[in-house]
């Protein structure tokens, strides 16, 4: 009864962490392969790792995006758009909603990913231009 | 559960498509600056293991090889890619305010 009463406390105080051992309502609609509750708490738990790990080095360039100025200030904004966009998506991953996050917020990071890749060649392409031009 | 695993590859071809366009931008930048030691190197890298992890993965979803259908290798390969990626902003930084460099400096270089 104890334990009972443990793990119904358990659950409302982490009730934000949802490791997807429990219901899942697509596992159980398409009978999922992934419907194993052990490798479910695993990628959970990896997500959680992941997720601690991106907003950890989104840090860095959060900085600099308030500290620059000038062209390098939208490639550091775009890095930190990334990096924000892909802790989403282990957040979301982790919260059992794994169709949400792989439909939507991996391929968004990639996008944003692109998207300061350009920028860089953009800013960069811009830099050596002036350079030539001196 | 066709259906669903149709659904999830789709979205996993779609992922690898973006990934490697984002590849060829940055080993396009690398190209350009004839430098592995800079930034843009090390985030072609890290782009590199990330597609590593999801090729993994979409081999283990298909079927393809049963090994990584049984395993989480692929979210293994995942976290390693974040992990470094964590780590070169963070050594980056600390070897820049170690140096008395900016850090935008070292991204600029190349």
């Amino acid at each position: 009864m104890l334990a009972f009463y443990a793990i119904f406390i358990a659950r409302i105080q982490f009730s934000t962490l949802s490791f997807r051992s429990g219901i899942n309502a697509r596992n159980i609609i398409t009978g999922d392969v992934k419907n194993n509750p052990v490798k479910l708490a695993i990628e959970s738990w990896l997500d959680l790792v992941s997720a601690v790990m991106m907003f950890f080095a989104a840090i860095i360039p959060a900085y600099l995006s308030l500290k620059l100025k000038g062209d390098i200030s939208k490639v550091t904004i775009a890095l930190t758009a990334f990096i924000v966009v892909h802790g989403i998506y282990h957040v979301v991953r982790m919260q059992g909603i794994e169709s949400i996050a792989d439909s939507m917020f991996e391929p968004a990071s990639i996008i944003v990913l692109i998207a300061f890749g350009v920028t860089y060649l953009g800013v960069s392409y811009k830099k050596k231009q002036e350079a030539t031009g001196k | 559960m066709t259906e669903d695993v149709l659904f999830s590859s789709s979205f996993g071809n779609l992922t690898l498509v973006l990934l490697v366009i984002a590849l060829g931008i940055f080993v396009w930048l690398t190209a350009r600056s004839r430098n592995i030691k800079n930034f843009q190197f090390q985030i072609s890298m890290f782009i590199l293991i990330w597609i590593t992890g999801e090729v993994v993965d979409l081999l283990g979803e298909e079927g393809v090889v049963e090994v990584f259908s049984t395993t989480e290798i692929g979210i293994y390969v995942h976290v390693l890619a974040m992990a470094m990626f964590s780590a070169m902003l963070w050594i980056r930084f600390y070897l820049s305010e170690k140096r008395g460099k900016r850090i935008a400096d070292t991204l600029q270089e190349g």
